[in-house]
């Protein structure tokens, strides 16, 4: 195990920037994207900050700590891994600029020299108070009250109309210019189709919660054909198919019909042939005992979690009973959940009432190259479940779609902070930036205190790099300079209640804006704070609670 | 803190032009390794925990495991201007600062003064390198013909005697132009030499420093001027 004193602020810098520099080349509407190719021959192509990131080669102890970081921030949003480099590197450079500290003059860059860790440990205290005095309550005074709500519109097409807008903002970031407006349609549809409104946390959160289940994606087709579907999409195949007309009803069973003769690490002795024969009739006749209970209970459609046996099957058909096997637990709790029912763990319930569920339909559906079962669920209580079929040429393609659908519902619909409520927008294109930056350098002439200033300073230089990065691809150079400066004229004038709009049309999430700054600047004061970078070349294996005690 | 407070008493200035030269030079450079850094890792090179010895840049390893640097191998290093056996112009530079050092009290003599002249019209630094190799050919390459001057003005009758010493070394074998000669080239020419004499006269007297920088700056300017009006003549 060998040590080595922590990586220079020089160090850091250069590895953020080149990060920054891979990352760049993707960001906002007109970014690319990146065509990665393994040996295997599988190809990738995305233009998700995170993938890229996760995908390229990094041995260095700072890059692997940035980009898990990163990682941990997407997760608990959804989206900003561009952002979060782009204003990561802005920052380093700017307390490299001031010499290490950003309340020191100008001083000849000392990289090396010994101080250089304590003023790094510094600035990353002071950034972090920075952050818990200041900038919350910048924000939360100034830059909160310019934001509209999405939720607090009056008539429901102007309602629409602005959710529309932020997600189509957020789809044209995460998806390119081509498929945005399709994927905000679908996304707006769906989330109007489930009838939020009368209980929005619950729905989103179930929603969010079981995205993974609630849509399909399927490879070979262009993105236009992806659809939303009533119901849900069960993603396996009807092992016996009895088509019924109308609503019916269903079971969920997670224990096997034909009770098993044996447990598991237990001997079963035959002394007779009679014997055997005699248990082969006891077990046929019980199949058919809890088969019939379930006619009585006029189930039609039966979903297991496990195999069922042939003899169950084929008392099933005799029935007139379709079944469906080997279900994710997953599905079937989401299943049960939308349709509050219990499934039936002991057999000695199939007299209840309470574990059978009514469904509209049920029948095969073709998607893609796959079989899968459809069924209906009738309108609960606060919603009406829909689910999404999602498509796209390519695996890679595909799974960008997906994980867009899902991190659009996750962070823009869903997220709140203490500070800002949920739903709280501003026009895309960088007024959160604009107008935190304008509202800082305000505040470093109301207050006295250099350390605050020099952060304050810092901060608002480096969050301009973002627009000016977006603004960057736009073609005509010296955009961001004229959007800026509309801005400013703009809210010199005095126009603190009406929404500044800038550029393309779109709403962003205050709270998740905002999240992203937060989130950077803890990551930088973790990065300047390392004291040690210690060398393993075992695998590291990490300790939870539990093992030590 | 205590740290915080012995900042406060620096006087910060704003940096001077040159320093601006040197910090925006460096920013472009640091740009430029970011921006190959970037490509190199996405064409799939992997990025090392360790840096390079001689430029501190970090190094990246292709599939082949072979280490490589984008600093050093890439773009031009921006120490090596500086070393005069990779560098003509750093290497005159070394000389010249070898003989402003030998040459610490400046001799009366007229030889000498053409001597100091072209000595010390050279400044020790890599930026006027170019300065110093045409202050140094110059008066060399300066045609000896119109050498008398008629008048010197702003001679003081003490100095009269080293005005025609100067003319002397002037007029060492460099092959001299038979060529005619336009008026007011030979015009021009004569005001450089006296301009010459005159600033070489005072910087033997000058005590301060600021005064002898901006005397050889004069010199070097008069020896440039004398240059060009040479190629001018040739045709």
């Amino acid at each position: 195990v060998q040590q080595q004193p922590p990586a220079p602020l020089g160090a850091l810098v250069q590895v953020a920037e080149a990060l920054e520099d891979v990352v760049r080349r993707c960001v906002g509407p007109r970014g690319g994207q990146v065509f990665f190719t393994k040996d295997t021959g599988e190809a990738l192509i995305t233009r998700e900050g995170r993938r890229i990131l996760t995908a390229l080669q990094l041995d260095h102890p700072v890059a692997r700590a940035l980009v898990g970081c990163v990682s941990a921030h997407c997760v608990a949003t959804g989206d900003g891994a561009k952002s979060f480099i782009l204003l990561l590197a802005a920052l380093l450079r700017g307390i490299r600029a001031t010499g290490g500290s950003p309340v020191a003059g100008w001083r000849s860059s000392g990289q090396t020299d010994p101080c250089g860790r304590l003023e790094a440990r510094r600035s990353a205290c002071q950034l972090l108070s920075f952050q818990t005095q200041v900038l919350d309550a910048v924000v939360k005074e100034h830059v909160a009250p310019h934001a509209t709500s999405l939720f607090s519109h009056t008539s429901p097409a102007e309602a629409r109309r602005a959710l529309r807008l932020l997600l189509e903002a957020f789809f044209r970031g995460r998806a390119g210019q081509v498929h945005c407006g399709l994927l905000a349609e679908m996304a707006c549809d769906f989330y109007h189709r489930w009838n939020c409104e009368r209980d929005r946390v619950g729905t989103l959160r179930m929603i969010r919660d079981h995205f993974p289940e609630l849509h399909t994606s399927v490879t070979g087709f262009p993105t236009s054909k992806s659809r939303i579907l009533q119901g849900l999409v069960l993603h396996r195949d009807l092992t016996v198919y009895c088509p019924a007309e109308g609503p019916t009803k269903a079971a969920v069973l997670h224990t096997a019909l034909q009770p098993l003769l044996t447990e598991a690490d237990s001997t079963l002795i035959i002394s007779s042939s009679h014997q055997f024969h005699g248990w082969g009739t006891w077990v046929a006749g019980q199949v058919e005992q809890n088969v019939a209970s379930l006619e009585n209970l006029q189930v039609k459609l039966l979903l297991s979690a496990v195999k069922q046996t042939d003899l169950v099957l084929y008392h099933a058909k005799k029935a007139g009973m379709s079944v469906v096997e080997c279900l994710d637990m997953e599905e079937l709790s989401l299943f049960c959940r939308l349709s509050g029912v219990l499934p039936l763990t002991d057999l000695a319930d199939l007299v209840d009432n309470a574990h059978v569920a009514s469904v509209t339909f049920c029948q095969p559906v073709v998607l893609g190259s796959r079989r899968y079962t459809h069924v209906g669920i009738p309108e609960g209580r606060d919603f009406l479940p829909h689910c999404l079929v999602l498509c796209g040429p390519a695996e890679g393609l595909t799974n960008q779609c997906v994980s867009a659908f899902g991190d659009a519902i996750r962070e823009n619909l869903f997220y709140s902070n203490t500070l800002i409520e949920p739903g709280a927008v501003l026009p895309a294109g960088g007024a959160f930036e604009f107008l935190l930056h304008h509202y800082l350098l305000k505040y470093t002439s109301r207050t006295h205190c250099p350390d605050t200033q020099a952060a304050c300073r810092l901060v608002a230089e480096a969050l301009l790099s973002l627009p000016r990065q977006v603004y960057a691809h736009s073609g005509t150079g010296g955009h961001f300079l004229k959007v800026y400066t509309s801005f400013v004229s703009r809210i010199q004038s005095g126009e603190p209640a009406r929404p500044v709009s800038l550029g393309p049309e779109g709403l962003e999430s205050v709270a998740c804006k905002y999240d992203l700054l937060v989130s950077v600047l803890q990551c930088l004061g973790r990065l300047l704070s390392v004291d040690a970078i210690i060398h393993t070349t075992a695998l590291l294996r990490l300790y939870t609670e539990e093992d030590l005690n | 803190m205590a740290l915080n407070a012995e900042d406060e008493e620096f006087d910060w200035e704003p940096p001077s032009e040159a320093e601006m030269k040197v910090i925006q030079a460096r920013r472009e450079r640091q740009d430029k390794i970011s921006k190959l850094m970037g490509d190199y890792l996405l064409k799939g090179y992997k990025m090392l925990g360790e840096t390079c010895g001689q430029c501190e840049t970090i190094l990246l390893q292709d599939r082949q495991k072979k280490n490589y640097c984008v600093a050093c191998q890439e773009l031009d290093s921006d120490v090596d201007k500086d070393n005069p056996a990779l560098n003509a112009q750093a290497a005159l530079s070394q000389v010249r600062e070898r003989q402003l050092a030998a040459q610490d009290s400046p001799q009366v003599g007229g030889a000498s003064a053409g001597d100091s002249s072209l000595s010390v019209s050279g400044l020790p630094r890599p930026e006027h390198c170019e300065g110093a190799a045409s202050g140094l050919r110059g008066p060399l390459l300066a045609p000896p013909a119109p050498a008398a001057p008629a008048s010197v003005p702003g001679l003081t009758s003490c100095n009269v005697a080293t005005v025609p010493k100067p003319v002397r070394p002037i007029q060492t074998p460099v092959p001299a132009p038979a060529h005619t000669q336009h008026p007011a080239v030979s015009c021009a020419e004569e005001a450089l030499l006296q301009k010459l004499r005159w600033a070489a006269q005072e910087l033997q007297q000058s005590t301060a420093v600021e005064a002898s920088a901006q005397l050889c700056g004069l010199i070097r300017s008069c020896a440039e001027s004398l240059r060009s009006l040479k190629e001018l003549q040739q045709p």
